[in-house]
């Protein structure tokens, strides 16, 4: 069983580092991809510092989902039958990544999700965060009568059967959170869920930060979950493969 | 009469601006046939302005102009439409380059140590 982490990175020269560190030191048998998605501070040089590491550099900013779908194309590319989700900034933790991974290796789940929901964390939470955690967690019970406690963990374990048609073309959303959770549990994937601890960020800004961003990213995840609804009910299968 | 011809004019001087963009490869010849129509049109209602009185009588509509607008504003929408959709497939299709790009430079960089 091969195992590929996939980080992307913009903007974390001041993170990647400790990331990569506490990746090497907990959790051996991972590969890493850096997904460095044209950063505009010194990431690349940082990362091209540390000896032994694959790292992909995207010419023009992507975004988050687009570069975490480079990193699905490698991972076909190189055959690897696991891959984790990985965020560059130094919120999750090599071992609580190592724990979902045997944890996904023993029961054969094909979508795993680290859950700093499921367990009492010292993670802290804003309060657009709070509110929007509980009404997707809503949304999903009712269209799929499944339960996630964490709907927008970016802290994920996906096996290959999986991220596979999510690598093609028009099969990877600009957000990936209960809209794709939506769509794995409509097409029959097995998903579970593990408490995991995370960190707060140290360094940079969130990607959800202000209150502008939040309303139009829960305005469009409302209609994206529509969208995958639709689709269900009238047959598509969210993807070709 | 006179009012007649200008549009007759206008209708030709239309084509004749949208041809040339075609000509130049500036406007694809699929693109441009939708264009090409808006300007037939104008060609035909400047011919016979008379069409649009009987349309309209036809459908119903008690003031024509309204329906010359009604004609424009769909056909406006409907490219505005279209354009959005080739926005999106041209996004889409540009976003699978650049990853592959990004890949196939990983591969180079590699290659070349």
């Amino acid at each position: 069983m091969r195992v590929l982490m996939i980080i992307p990175a913009y903007n974390e020269a001041m993170n990647i580092e400790k990331v990569i560190d506490d990746i090497h030191n907990n959790f051996k048998e991972a590969d890493i991809l850096i997904i460095n998605d044209c950063s505009q501070d010194n990431t690349l040089e940082v990362i091209q510092k540390i000896d032994g590491i694959d790292y992909v550099n995207l010419p023009v900013n992507l975004g988050y989902s687009f570069a975490v779908q480079t990193g699905f194309k490698y991972a076909v590319e190189q055959n690897y039958d696991y891959l984790i989700q990985f965020d560059g900034d130094g919120q999750h933790l090599a071992s609580e990544a190592k724990r979902m991974y045997d944890y996904a290796l023993e029961k054969d789940c094909d979508v795993l999700i680290g859950s700093r929901f499921l367990e009492a964390t010292d993670y802290q939470h804003s309060f657009f965060r709070k509110i929007g955690t509980g009404l997707f967690q809503k949304i999903i019970r009712m269209l799929t009568g499944k339960k996630i406690s964490d709907p927008t963990s970016g802290l994920q374990v996906l096996n290959r059967k999986v991220f596979t048609p999510l690598s093609k073309i028009n099969n990877y959303p600009e957000f990936p959170d209960a809209n794709l959770l939506i769509q794995y549990i409509f097409q029959g994937y097995q998903i579970e869920e593990v408490g995991v601890q995370m960190k707060s960020r140290e360094f940079g800004e969130s990607m959800h930060s202000g209150i502008l961003k939040p309303a139009k990213y829960m305005i469009k995840m409302f209609y994206y979950i529509l969208v995958v609804f639709a689709n269900h009910l009238t047959g598509r299968r969210g993807q070709k493969s | 009469m006179i009012t007649q011809i200008f549009f007759i004019l206008l209708a030709v001087a239309l084509i004749a601006y949208i041809y040339a963009g075609v000509r130049k490869n500036q406007l694809s010849q699929d693109e441009s046939i939708f264009w090409m129509l808006g300007c037939l049109v104008v060609l035909l209602l400047g011919i016979w302005p008379n069409i649009i009185v009987f349309l309209a009588k036809l459908i119903g509509i008690d003031y024509p102009p309204s329906l010359l607008f009604l004609m424009v504003s769909i056909f406006i929408i409907f490219l505005a439409y279209r354009n959005s959709r080739h926005i999106s497939i041209l996004n889409e299709k540009n976003k699978e380059l650049i990853q592959i790009v990004a890949l196939m430079e990983k591969r180079i960089r590699e290659l070349e140590k």
